[in-house]
């Protein structure tokens, strides 16, 4: 059975990441300071929120978080252990214990891989025998809800709400003590959605799995995390349990942000 | 009632007096060609829009919202999309009308905005000019007018520096900007009709609240009436006075907000509304839908909604599931809806 440690909590303190772009060969660089100093605390089996408008900087927290960018200071460590940096060389990264969902799950899985190779390839990197790597995916595949005969099928077989499950499970059979989806619901139906949303608390409950959930839309927040941090402009601005922020904001712009929500 | 669209003084007295909806449709079916076949994707559909009115289409992806729009604009050639069933627009005929008239009419008396705004704008060209083209085509305004007209328009939409915008070129604007350059271009010729297919989807919520209330500004203004064409059950809830309920090519349910969203009686607005995410207690799950939308291909006879639907039984599978009037103007296509 597919389980996570749950004792492991990840820190982050003032994690800064500039983005330099080219103005061609005489003219200044510009800068585009994407994160400023954004710390946090994400305790195991926690659904940690991050919402803020597109270009304060949540996706590039979440592509920091899993070491697809480096940042330019600040320290990242789960469960005491330092995720990056100097002397991390030696850790791979499917050892790391984080892995990460993506927003499109038709451009994120490889149309000519059978789903089964495509959710085995970590643990072929990290050195699984075939027939374990089998019973495992066969296990994954049953934990987010897709019978174990999808292995053979290829991506194009299935809808966008099952390729986001294939795309979970991927992430899953890696036993990773924490997720990042960035903005894993949002191009999916909204009856698709709640599909997903219930997975998710369901992973959370039956294999204790700590999830940090990027959105840009508050209802899903409102329905999936326990906690929640709200960026602006590369800050974190706000950040408490998701009903008290909700209901009682403090920053300006979190009140701008909640009040411009449609309500049903 | 003519179709030409200088027709109307830019000051705003309100469209059609006389009681014909601006839109109407009636039994329109819209058929895509796959090869040789032809693949039905809207079947029977009938809705009105009065004048002044703001009518949603909710739906999800691949209820044929989108089409239904673009059947309205005849934006694809009849031999990719053909229209079945009848258009009317202030109660002439659309279907039968010659491209030519059409031509006259779109970006005229109807208007459309979409999703993206960047690939609907012209990024070589600065956003007056753009605008400016639009008149052109339209009016006979002259050279000084046109200047004057566009910065009323780009005004309207609260830019407040209409001047520096109209020779900004689109990827000098944000999307939320650029969204409301493309209202003001689309408002340009005094519309009666506004067409918006998912105008907010790409925005941020606070962009998208910006965005709305200008959309509803300018229709209380000008008396414009708008056909909305959205995903989002509480945007629709917010804004639509009359609301229809797609899926699967068939409208479900239609009628006042107040009626379809605020007590639906057809088993999948229930269970759509029940599946918009927001509070819930510890231990909690909404139900959702299970199961997924059909694609138009595999379109059994009877209720297309029934594999899903928890009140379906062996009936539902009947090839006519009946039109109930629930009020004079509400009604569900489904053999039992809730009273």
């Amino acid at each position: 059975m597919i389980q996570t440690s749950q004792t492991a909590t990840m820190s982050a303190r003032d994690v800064c990441k500039t983005f330099h772009r080219s103005n061609g060969w005489f003219a200044k660089p510009s800068e585009t300071r994407a994160l400023q100093g954004v710390s946090f605390d994400v305790e195991p089996k926690e659904i940690f929120g991050i919402v803020g408008e597109s270009g304060c900087g949540k996706s590039t927290l979440a592509r920091v978080l899993v070491g697809l960018e480096n940042q330019d200071s600040g320290s990242l460590s789960l469960g005491g252990r330092k995720l990056f940096g100097p002397g991390m060389a030696d850790v791979p990264p499917v050892k790391r214990g984080i892995q990460m969902v993506f927003q499109d799950p038709y451009a994120s899985l490889n149309p000519r891989m059978q789903v089964g190779e495509a959710i085995a390839e970590g643990l072929a990197i990290s050195g699984m025998a075939r027939s374990e790597r089998e019973d495992r995916v066969a296990e994954t595949l049953s934990l987010v809800g897709l019978s174990p005969d999808a292995a053979q099928k290829h991506p194009f077989q299935f809808s966008g709400g099952q390729r986001q499950r294939i795309c979970i499970a991927r992430a899953l059979v890696m036993e990773p003590e924490f997720l990042v989806a960035d903005e894993a619901v949002s191009a999916l139906d909204i009856s698709v959605q709640m599909q997903i949303l219930n997975m998710l608390l369901d992973l959370r409950d039956r294999i204790g799995l700590s999830i940090i959930f990027i959105t840009h839309d508050i209802s899903v927040v409102e329905y999936l995390c326990d906690t929640v941090m709200v960026m602006y402009g590369g800050k974190a601005v706000e950040r408490g349990k998701t009903a008290d922020v909700l209901d009682n904001p403090q920053d300006s712009y979190t009140q701008t942000l909640i009040s411009s929500v449609p309500r049903l | 009632m003519t179709l030409s669209s200088d027709t109307r003084p830019a000051d705003g007295t309100i469209a059609g007096q006389n009681a014909a909806p601006v839109l109407s449709a009636r039994n329109l079916s819209l058929y895509i060609r796959e090869g040789r076949n032809r693949i039905r994707i809207v079947s029977d559909v009938s809705f009105e829009i009065a004048a002044g009115e703001f009518f949603a289409l909710v739906g999800e992806s691949g209820s044929g919202k989108t089409m239904i729009a673009r059947s309205i604009m005849r934006l694809l050639p009849a031999s990719m999309l053909e229209i079945e069933g009848d258009l009317e627009f202030c109660g002439k005929s659309l279907t039968s009308l010659p491209e030519n008239r059409m031509r006259a009419l779109r970006g005229g008396a109807i208007s459309m905005i979409f999703q993206e705004p960047m690939t609907s704008l012209d990024p070589l060209m600065p956003v007056g000019r753009q605008i400016e083209e639009t008149l052109e085509l339209h009016s006979d305004l002259n050279r000084r007018q046109r200047a004057e007209r566009i910065e009323t328009l780009l005004t309207d939409v609260r830019f407040a520096e209409p001047a520096k915008v109209a020779a900004m070129f689109p990827h000098e604007l944000s999307g939320g900007m650029r969204q409301r350059a493309m209202i003001a271009m689309a408002l340009a010729n005094n519309p009666q009709l506004l067409i918006a297919d998912e105008p907010t989807t790409a925005l941020d919520v606070t962009i998208q609240r910006e965005v709305m209330e200008i959309i509803q500004r300018l229709r209380r203004k000008y008396g414009l009436s708008v056909l909305f064409i959205s995903h989002d059950l509480s945007l629709v809830h917010q804004y639509a006075e009359r609301v229809g309920v797609l899926y699967g090519g068939v409208l479900m349910e239609a009628g006042p907000e107040r009626d379809v969203i605020g007590r639906s009686a057809h088993p999948y607005t229930q269970a759509l509304l029940n599946c918009a995410p927001g509070r819930r207690v510890a231990g909690e799950r909404r139900r959702g839908i299970g199961g997924t939308v059909p694609s138009p291909r595999d379109w059994a006879p009877g209720c297309r909604f029934r594999d899903r639907c928890e009140r379906a039984d062996a009936a539902c599978a009947n090839s006519e599931i009946p039109v109930k009037d629930l009020s004079p103007e509400w009604r569900a296509k489904c053999l039992r809806p809730t009273e």
